[in-house]
C-alpha cells in the first residue's frame, strides 16, 4: 500500500455555527495518484476542499471535529499561507485569479512552496508556459479579461508555480466547453506524471473524470456515500444512471432506494 | 494629685485642641476655573491656566487669603460651548464656588454667562477677550482683565500706523471667522477710513485654515503696504509668514499674544512686524516678570503666561477685599471698586467701577524687532487710552 | 501664475496624505481616520530629533521617516491585525480612537505651545522667484518634488516589482494571495508602514513650512475628501484629485469668497458623491464597502 499522503478522517464543517455542511467525511489520496470528488451541487465538495487548505476562514465556517493529517501532520485550521506552505494548493471554483492583475503579474504572485532541485524561477516559468500556450500570448493581458478555459489555464498555472505536493482543484471544467474541459483534464493527468503530483479532484463532468482518475468518492448531503476504484465506479450501475445520464428502465430513481449508497467505505488499500 | 495631674492632661489637650483648630476651621474660597486646556484653542488658554493656579499655589502656601486657602476647580471645555455650559452648571451649582472664571474660546461665553446670572455669580474673564457685557454700562456680575478689547486694539493699532507710517497707508487686513474677530477688524476699517487710510482688502480665514498662503497673495495683489491682523495668534502669524514665502515687502502689525510674540521675534529676525501689546513682553527682562516666571516654575507651571498671571492676581485681590466670610453678592461688590496693579507687566492700573468692568483706563505699547541688536524694541512707549471716552469716540465711528 | 504656483503647493501636501488613505485602504479596506493625526506624531517625532541632534539637523530628516515608517507598522500589529475578522465599522472606529489618543499623547509630551522645527534647525525657508511673477520657497518646491517622486516611486513598486504586484494581489483577495503563499501580515505592515511614511515626509514638509501643533491633524482630515474623489483605491486617482481640489479652493478664496476655502473639499466629494461615487478611476464594487 502506497503511504497516503493525504488522510481526512471524521470531517465535520459547520457555517455559521449552526449549518452542518459536512459530516463525517473520511478520505485518503495517496502519493502520485488522483482521486476526485464526485457529488451534486451543495454535497458538500467544495467545502471538503476549502478545509483542507485553509480557506475556511472568510467563509464564516469552521472545523468542528476530526482531523486532516497531511504527511502525518495536522493541517486542519492552519491558516491559508500556512497551509501552502506545506505544500498544499487549492485552484478554487471562484475567484481562483487575480482579475485586475496581468496574466504575467497574476504568475509573479505565486510563492513557491519548496524549493525545486536546480529549477530557476526562469525555468518554471517557461514550464508553465509550455504547458499552456495561450498563456504566454497574452502575458500581458489583464486576467479578467480572459475566457473561461483561459482563465483556468492561468489559475492551474499559478498552482504550479508554488511547488505543490498536493494540488487540489475544485471544479475544473465547470463552465467550460467540453473539449476545452477535456483538454484541461488531460492536461491535469499529465501534470502528475510529469510532476509526481498528488491530484484531489473535484468534478462534476464524472465521465471525464474518471478516465484520469485513480480512485473516486461520492458525496451527497454532506457525507461521504460511496468509494471505489475509478474503472469500477465508472461501470457501476447508480453512478452510470445519475451521474452519467444512462437511464434503466426510464425510471426516476432515489438514490436512496439503492442499497449500496448505504455501504461505508471499504477501502483496503 | 492625680486631680492636679488630670486638670493639666485637659489643659494639654485644649491647648493642642486650639492650635490645631485653625487647621479645621480653615474653609476654603471655592473659585471655579472652566478653560480650553486641551482642543485648538489650547495653544492660547493651556499655559495662562497653568500660570493662574501656579499663582494660588503660592497664594496658598504664604497662608492663603485673610488665612483661609483658595481652592481651586478647574474643568475643561475643550474650546466647546456645550462643555463649558456644563462645566459652568457643575462649578456654580454643585460646587458652589463663590466666583467663576472663564478662561476659553469667545465662543464659550454666552452659556456660561447665562448660567452665572442665574446663579448670580460673579465671572472673570481672565484669558480670553473682554466681551460687550463688561463695557460700560457694565453688566453687574461681568469683569475682565485681559489686555485685548477688540475695538480699541484696532483702534489704536489703525493710528499708530499712521503715525509710524513715511507714506500712504494702503491696508489691507486679515481676520479669522470669529464674531469677536471680525467686531475687531470692523472697526480698524472704520477708524481707517475715518483718519484717511486707504483699505485695499480684507481676508476673513475659516477656522480650518491650513495654508494662509492664497490669502495673503489675495493681500499682497491688492497692493497693501500694511496689514493688520486681530484674531487668535495663529491666524495673526499665519498670514504673515505667508506673506514673507511670497516676498512681501511691507509692515505687518499684530496684537501681540504674549508668548507667542517672545518666540517670534528672534526666529523670524524681520524688522518689519509690529506687535501690539497690553502686557509686557517677557524679553524685556524686567524684574517684575521675572519675579513671576520664578514663581510660575516653582509652582508647577511649564511657562509663564501673563494674562494668566494678571488674573490671578485680580482674583487674588478680590477675595482679599471681600473678607471672610465672602458671598456672591459681597464678592460682586468687591469687585465693582477694585484697583489691580501689576508693575511694569501693565502700563497702568485695572481700575474698576459700579460702570465699568473692563477698566477706565487702557494702556498700550508697541514692539519691533532690532535685528542689528537682536532684541524687541519699543515702537512706541506705554500709552494711555480713556476707555470711557474712546468708546464714546468709536460709537460715532462705527455707526 | 501666483495662483497656479499656489495651487502646486497645496496639492502636492494633499497627494502625500491622501497617498497614505488610498495604500491603507487597498490593502486593509479601512478607512483610517487617525491619518491626519499620525502625521502630526511624525512632525512631533521630528521636532524631537531636531532639537536632539542641534549640530546635525539633517539626520532628523530620515530619522524621523524610519520613525514614521515604523509608526505604521506599530498600528497595524497592534489595533489593525487583531481587528481581522471583526467588522471594518470597528476597526474604522479604532482608528478614531487612535486619533483622540495620540492627540493626548502629544499634548502631554509637549504642551500645546506651537512649534517651529525649521527654526531650530537653523535653516530658513526662503521665497524663490518663478517666472510669471510667482514666488515659491525652498519648501513648496521640495513638497511638489516629493510629492512627483513618491508617485512615481510607487507606481514603479506597484507595478514592477514582485513584492508590489504581490500587494496588489493581496489588496484584491487576500485569501488567494495568501493561498499563492504572500506573507499577508508582512505585505499589510508594509502598507501601514508606506502609508505613514509618506505622511511623515508630509509632516516634515508642512511643520517646517507653517509651523506644528497638536491641531495640525486637521489637513490630513482635508486630503481625505482628495482620496475619496480620486477614488479610495485608486493611486493614479490621487494627483487628479489634489490638483483639482487645490484649484477649487483658491479659486474660490480669489474669486468668490474665502469662507468658502473650509468647505470646498466636501463640496467637491459630494457632488462627487452624486455624480460618480467610487471617485474618479476608483472600482464601482468598492463604494458597497465604503
Amino acid at each position: 500500500m502506497t503511504a497516503s499522503l493525504l488522510e481526512v478522517s471524521g470531517l465535520e464543517v459547520v457555517y455559521n455555527h449552526a449549518v452542518v455542511a459536512v459530516q463525517g467525511v473520511s478520505l485518503r489520496v495517496p502519493e502520485g495518484r488522483l482521486v476526485v470528488l464526485l457529488g451534486t451541487n451543495g454535497a458538500g465538495k467544495t467545502t471538503t476542499l476549502r478545509a483542507i487548505s485553509g480557506f475556511l476562514g472568510s467563509d464564516n465556517a469552521e472545523i468542528t471535529q476530526g482531523t486532516v493529517l497531511w504527511d502525518g501532520q495536522r493541517v486542519g485550521g492552519l491558516q491559508p499561507y500556512e497551509v501552502a506552505g506545506r505544500g498544499i494548493t487549492l485552484v478554487p471554483e471562484r475567484e481562483k485569479i487575480f482579475e485586475t492583475l496581468t496574466v504575467e503579474e497574476n504568475l509573479a504572485t505565486a510563492v513557491p512552496a519548496r524549493r525545486a532541485r536546480g529549477e530557476s524561477r526562469r525555468e518554471s516559468l517557461d514550464q508553465v508556459f509550455r504547458h499552456f500556450p495561450v498563456l504566454f500570448e497574452r502575458r500581458r493581458q489583464t486576467a479578467g479579461y480572459l475566457s473561461g478555459g483561459e482563465r483556468q489555464m492561468l489559475a492551474l498555472g499559478q498552482a504550479l508555480l508554488c511547488r505543490p505536493r498536493l494540488l487540489l482543484v475544485d471544479e475544473l471544467s465547470l463552465g467550460l466547453a467540453p473539449l476545452i474541459a477535456g483538454n484541461l483534464l488531460g492536461i491535469l493527468e499529465r501534470l502528475r506524471a510529469e510532476l509526481g503530483l498528488t491530484i484531489l479532484l473535484v468534478e462534476q463532468n464524472v465521465a471525464a473524470a474518471l478516465k484520469i482518475a485513480d480512485y473516486g468518492y461520492v458525496m451527497e448531503h454532506g457525507r461521504i456515500v460511496y468509494e471505489d476504484t475509478a474503472p469500477r465506479l465508472l461501470g457501476h450501475a447508480d453512478i452510470q444512471e445519475f451521474y452519467l445520464g444512462v437511464g434503466r428502465e426510464g425510471r426516476a430513481k432515489s438514490y436512496r432506494d439503492v442499497k449500496q449508497y448505504r455501504r461505508k467505505r471499504r477501502w483496503h488499500g | 494629685m492625680a486631680g492636679t495631674f488630670r486638670v493639666l492632661a485637659w489643659l494639654a489637650f485644649m491647648a493642642l485642641l486650639v492650635i490645631s483648630t485653625p487647621a479645621l476651621a480653615q474653609e476654603p474660597y471655592k473659585v471655579g476655573i472652566t478653560a480650553a486646556i486641551t482642543g485648538p484653542a489650547a495653544v492660547e488658554y493651556a499655559a495662562r491656566v497653568e500660570t493662574f493656579r501656579a499663582y494660588m499655589s503660592k497664594v496658598n502656601s504664604e497662608g492663603g487669603i485673610n488665612g483661609h486657602p483658595i481652592q481651586l476647580g478647574y474643568e475643561d471645555d475643550r474650546g466647546e460651548p456645550a462643555r463649558a455650559a456644563t462645566n459652568a452648571k457643575k462649578l456654580v451649582e454643585q460646587d458652589k464656588v463663590v466666583l467663576l472664571v472663564n478662561t476659553s474660546v469667545s465662543a464659550t461665553y454666552k452659556p456660561v454667562m447665562a448660567t452665572v446670572t442665574e446663579a448670580k455669580t460673579p465671572l472673570l474673564f481672565g484669558g480670553g477677550v473682554c466681551p460687550q457685557e463688561v463695557f460700560p454700562p457694565a453688566n453687574p456680575l461681568m469683569f475682565c482683565t485681559t489686555s485685548f478689547a477688540a475695538q480699541i486694539d484696532s483702534d489704536f493699532a489703525v493710528r499708530f500706523m499712521k503715525e509710524a507710517s513715511k507714506d500712504k497707508v494702503r491696508l489691507g487686513t486679515a481676520t479669522m471667522d470669529i464674531p469677536i474677530a471680525r467686531i475687531g477688524i470692523d472697526a480698524a476699517e472704520a477708524v481707517g477710513r475715518k483718519i484717511g487710510i486707504e483699505i485695499v482688502g480684507r481676508v476673513t480665514m475659516p477656522p480650518g485654515t491650513a495654508d494662509f498662503t492664497p490669502f495673503s497673495s489675495k493681500l499682497k495683489d491688492a497692493g497693501a503696504n500694511w496689514v493688520f491682523a486681530w484674531s487668535p495668534w495663529s491666524f495673526e502669524i499665519g498670514p504673515y509668514e505667508a506673506l514673507l514665502n511670497l516676498g512681501w515687502q511691507g509692515n505687518y502689525m499684530l496684537y501681540g499674544h504674549q508668548q507667542p510674540i517672545d518666540a517670534a521675534y528672534p526666529r523670524l529676525n524681520r524688522e518689519n512686524l509690529y506687535a501690539l501689546v497690553g502686557a509686557s513682553i517677557l524679553a524685556e527682562g524686567l524684574p517684575e516678570l521675572k519675579a513671576m516666571q520664578e514663581i510660575a516654575a516653582k509652582h508647577g507651571a511649564s511657562r509663564l503666561d501673563v494674562e494668566g498671571g494678571v488674573a490671578a492676581v485680580a482674583v487674588h485681590e478680590a477675595l482679599k477685599a471681600c473678607g471672610w466670610p465672602c458671598s456672591r453678592e459681597k464678592l460682586q461688590g468687591a469687585m465693582s471698586g477694585l484697583s489691580i496693579t501689576v508693575k511694569g507687566v501693565k502700563g497702568g492700573p485695572i481700575q474698576w467701577s459700579r460702570d465699568n468692568h473692563f477698566r477706565t483706563e487702557q494702556w498700550y505699547k508697541v514692539y519691533r524687532w532690532d535685528s542689528a541688536r537682536q532684541r524687541a524694541v519699543t515702537a512706541k512707549e506705554w500709552t494711555k487710552v480713556d476707555v470711557a471716552e474712546k468708546l464714546k469716540e468709536l460709537r460715532e465711528i462705527i455707526k | 501664475m501666483q495662483l497656479l504656483a499656489n495651487t502646486l503647493a497645496l496639492a502636492s501636501i494633499y497627494i502625500l496624505l491622501a497617498v497614505g488613505y488610498v495604500v491603507v485602504y487597498r490593502a486593509s479596506r479601512v478607512l483610517n481616520l487617525a491619518h491626519g493625526e499620525l502625521m502630526m506624531l511624525a512632525g512631533y517625532a521630528f521636532f524631537g530629533l531636531v532639537s536632539a541632534t542641534p549640530g546635525h539637523p539633517l539626520w532628523a530628516v530620515p530619522a524621523a521617516l524610519v520613525v514614521s515608517f515604523l509608526a505604521g507598522v506599530g498600528v497595524y500589529a497592534t489595533l489593525v491585525r487583531p481587528m481581522a475578522g471583526h467588522p471594518l465599522f470597528s476597526a474604522v472606529l479604532v482608528t478614531v480612537s487612535l486619533g483622540i489618543l495620540l492627540r493626548g499623547l502629544v499634548l502631554l509630551g509637549w504642551t500645546a505651545d506651537i512649534l517651529y522645527p525649521l527654526a531650530v534647525s537653523g535653516y530658513k525657508n526662503v521665497p524663490w522667484p518663478l517666472p510669471g511673477g510667482a514666488v515659491l520657497t525652498t519648501i513648496d518646491l521640495l513638497s511638489i518634488l516629493m510629492a512627483v517622486t513618491v508617485l512615481l516611486a510607487l507606481w514603479g513598486f506597484f507595478a514592477r516589482s514582485r513584492l508590489g504586484i504581490q500587494m496588489r494581489a493581496a489588496a484584491e483577495n487576500p485569501l488567494l494571495a495568501a493561498q499563492r503563499g504572500v506573507n499577508i501580515h508582512l505585505v499589510f505592515s508594509l502598507s501601514w508602514g508606506i502609508s505613514t511614511f509618506v505622511a511623515g515626509v508630509a509632516a516634515i514638509l508642512y511643520a517646517s513650512k507653517v509651523r506644528l501643533d497638536p491641531e495640525i491633524g486637521v489637513i490630513g482630515l482635508r486630503a481625505f475628501p482628495v482620496a475619496l474623489v480620486g477614488g479610495l483605491d485608486s493611486l493614479a486617482g490621487v494627483a487628479p484629485a489634489g490638483l483639482a481640489i487645490a484649484l477649487l479652493e483658491n479659486l474660490a478664496i480669489r474669486y468668490v469668497s474665502p469662507l468658502l476655502s473650509d468647505v470646498v473639499p466636501f463640496l467637491a466629494l459630494l457632488v462627487m458623491l452624486f455624480v460618480r461615487p467610487w471617485g474618479l478611476f476608483g472600482t464601482k464594487e468598492e463604494i458597497e464597502r465604503v
